[in-house]
């Protein structure tokens, strides 16, 4: 009994003490909020050769103000991935340095009064070197020599893929370009294609690093090469890719995934083609579209290659009749010298198709639909192109995404370069050189969101390549079009392209 | 007599114990058939089948004949013979080589048995069986590898790889006639194990065999009428 007295009243005890109330006498200092800002926002992407210049501002007691005006109140680190970069209030750091394929660099500044801490970074998302610019396929002492000149800086790489790879392309490189995967793969930089003439076949680039991924005579059945294989020419199509050899034959593969560059093997035989047909030259369609335009150069004809793996002519539809005159698609009786795409639809696409009768060039536009059985082209216009000025010589570069605007050689020398405005049919000269033309290509940019051309690289015989503004400022002022000439010294240029970069900038 | 009982039984036994094998080699050399240079005992059947090998008039069947002893120094005589009683081809439908000789240095050689077609191959098989004799180079191997049947024709039938996949994708409904057409036209007869690109491709290389074909006037029929790769082929 004396035990549950004492046991109850050592209980009481602790009842009565968890009464007591805190009345909470403290006293505070006013704690300032800060927010930090980046003028670039969350996502940076800097060029990887650039070096990271980042000024914070601090948000501050209701001011806004640099962070370099407060290293006394506050102390900076800079940190990437979790790793000290950098103290001070301003960073300034190499891109390439930066660690891991998508580094987050975070600021923490530390109030020196109280120790309160405030964080805030962002993501660098950089473009690598390579992503996109000027390539150059040119040829010199018997030597394949491809170049890549940064778009931006205009700094030479020169004859990388010997540099990178350790071997020589050899003698018989015809053309460069850049091809994308499908699906999944848009999101992926295109692959650079050096199509050789030749048995060793074609070589294809990493669209990052630009060394050597893949040789294409390793996707033939078999691993076995058509009888007497020299390819011509490589077409990709979404799910399909087609091969073109120097007997005029057609190897088509379906890719096993169109997300990979390569998938799928291409026959070890001949595709067949009604009535004989071998063809002389094919030219690629816009990504988009899929298509790939075939030239029958024997009998004057047209084809198209097709995404679903399908070569078939091409005729014009049912309807009122071409006008007369007009070179026939089937049934041409001038050559067909260039065939430049225009960006437009999937599965229907539109281009212009330049003929050469030995004296003088037409222009026709033609829109082409597959109907997967049967291909037909809807005639729009023939008019004659360049008169006076386009020669033998002439080389020919539509713009893409401006229907309006094809570049050609001519003149005297074919030093010359023209504009010539499909629209009202008339030609102009943008600009002269001191050695005939070789190559133009045109770049594709996005300018204030819609993707765009607004540059022109021409190369020349003797080794040189001039940068041309193509903007409307620059068209309409003689004065500012030149932007860069560089003497590349790499040999006469045979091919050029401008590479764009990520699949997605082709939709 | 119990215990003259005993006596039989053990000797009975004992003689039980004389196993039928080869003797530990020294100056005996002994041969058998095998069915590849690194397999020790197996011997198979062998099936062949001039259907495969479209416009052949013969064709030679190597046949493994392995040596247990020392490789001699000098080519010796071999002795195979055909096992008539169990031998259902004719004289002329097959051929082996004279002579028949064990090369020089060799722990195996291969007999060319070269075997001959004829109309006869279309609509049956045949069977050679081979026998290993003794003679005075060689005693026999093991008891098991002393004989290989080849059974030959000119015979096709469907294969397993032609499943559904193959015919809804690829190649469409199945005929001897097409199979045949389909060997002369890729130059295979297997396509177990390809890749789905693969079986793709030799379905086109098909495809335009009977499409240059047809231009060239030549007529593709069978049982189902014309033929044709499946219209799922692109």
């Amino acid at each position: 009994m004396k035990q549950i007295k004492r046991y109850s009243l050592i209980a009481v005890l602790f009842l009565l003490v968890s009464c007591y109330k805190d009345k909470g006498n403290y006293t505070y200092d006013e704690l300032n909020k800060v927010e930090i800002v980046f003028e670039g926002g969350g996502f940076l992407s800097p060029r990887a050769a650039d070096t990271l210049h980042i000024e914070p501002q601090l948000i501050y007691r209701g001011d806004t103000m640099p962070a370099g005006e407060l290293t006394e109140s506050f102390s900076f680190t800079w940190y990437c991935n979790n790793e000290e970069i950098s103290t001070g209030p301003v960073l300034n750091y190499a891109v390439r340095d930066l660690t891991g394929l998508r580094p987050y660099v975070k600021l923490k500044a530390v109030n020196k009064k109280d120790e309160s801490t405030f964080l805030e970074g962002f993501y660098v998302d950089a473009i690598p070197a390579y992503l996109t610019g000027w390539v150059v396929l040119t040829k010199k002492d018997g030597r394949s020599i491809i170049s890549f000149i940064d778009p931006v800086t205009f700094e030479v790489t020169a004859d990388f893929y010997t540099t990178i790879s350790g071997e020589e392309l050899g003698p018989d490189a015809v053309e460069v370009k850049e091809h994308w995967m499908a699906s999944a793969g848009l999101s992926n930089p295109g692959n650079i294609l050096v199509v050789r003439n030749d048995p060793a076949g074609n070589i294809e680039l990493d669209g990052i690093k630009l060394g050597p991924l893949y040789n294409t005579n390793n996707f033939f059945l078999g691993n076995t090469l058509p009888t007497d294989f020299r390819p011509r020419g490589e077409f990709y199509m979404w799910d399909y890719s087609m091969m073109l050899d120097d007997n005029g034959n057609i190897y088509t593969r379906k890719h096993v995934n169109p997300a990979f560059s390569q998938s799928g093997v291409y026959p070890n035989k001949p595709m067949f083609i009604p009535g004989g047909v071998k063809f002389d030259k094919g030219w690629t369609g816009t990504y988009l579209s899929g298509q790939t335009i075939l030239y029958d150069k024997t009998k004057g004809r047209l084809f198209l290659g097709s995404d679903h793996g399908l070569v078939l002519p091409v005729n014009y539809m049912p309807g009122p009749p071409v006008p007369p005159g007009t070179t026939l698609i089937n049934a041409m009786d001038k050559e067909m010298v260039y065939v430049g795409r225009l960006q437009q639809g999937r599965f229907t696409s539109s281009y212009y198709l330049v003929f050469f009768d030995g004296n003088r060039h037409f222009a026709q536009k033609i829109m082409v639909m597959d109907q997967f059985y049967t291909i037909q082209a809807l005639f729009m216009s023939e008019n004659p192109l360049g008169v006076g000025t386009a020669n033998a010589e002439s080389v020919f570069c539509q713009l893409p995404r401006i229907d309006n605007y094809l570049f050609y050689s001519g003149g005297s020398g074919n030093k010359t370069l023209y504009l010539w405005e499909h629209g009202p049919s008339r030609s102009s000269e943008y600009f002269t050189f001191d050695s005939p033309i070789r190559t133009i290509t045109a770049s594709q940019n996005q300018i204030m969101g819609v993707h765009t051309h607004d540059q022109l690289m021409v190369g020349l015989e003797n080794g040189d390549i001039y940068i041309l503004g193509i903007l409307s400022d620059q068209m309409a002022d003689p004065s500012r079009r030149l932007i860069k000439k560089i003497g590349l010294g790499e040999g006469m240029p045979v091919s050029s392209m401008y590479k764009m970069g990520f699949g997605y900038t082709q939709m | 007599m119990k215990r003259l009982s005993v006596i039989a039984i053990l000797c009975c036994w004992l003689i039980s114990c004389s196993k039928d094998a080869v003797d530990q080699y020294g100056e005996i050399n002994y041969v058998y058939l095998a069915d590849d240079s690194t397999d020790i005992d197996e011997v198979t059947p062998i099936e062949y089948s001039f259907a495969f090998h479209p416009g052949a008039e013969k064709d030679t069947v190597p046949v493994l004949i392995k040596l247990i002893g020392k490789p001699g120094s000098e080519d010796r005589p071999v002795a195979l013979t055909v096992d008539a009683p169990n031998t259902t081809a004719l004289k002329g439908d097959y051929q082996l080589p004279e002579p028949l000789v064990f090369r020089a240095g060799r722990a195996f050689d291969t007999i060319a048995l070269v075997l001959h077609n004829s109309g006869r191959l279309k609509t049956g098989k045949f069977k050679i069986r081979l026998m290993l004799q003794p003679n005075g180079h060689f005693q026999l191997g093991p008891p098991d590898n002393r004989y290989i049947d080849i059974t030959f024709s000119d015979m096709i039938a469907r294969p397993g790889w032609w499943d559904n996949v193959v015919e809804t994708n690829f190649l469409s409904t199945y005929s001897d006639a097409k199979y045949r057409l389909f060997i002369e036209a890729t130059g295979i007869a297997d396509m177990a194990g390809l890749s789905e690109s693969e079986q793709r491709a030799y379905a086109v290389i098909f495809r335009d065999f009977l499409a240059r074909g047809r231009e060239n006037g030549e007529v593709y029929e069978d049982e189902n009428g014309l033929i044709n790769v499946s219209p799922n082929l692109y």
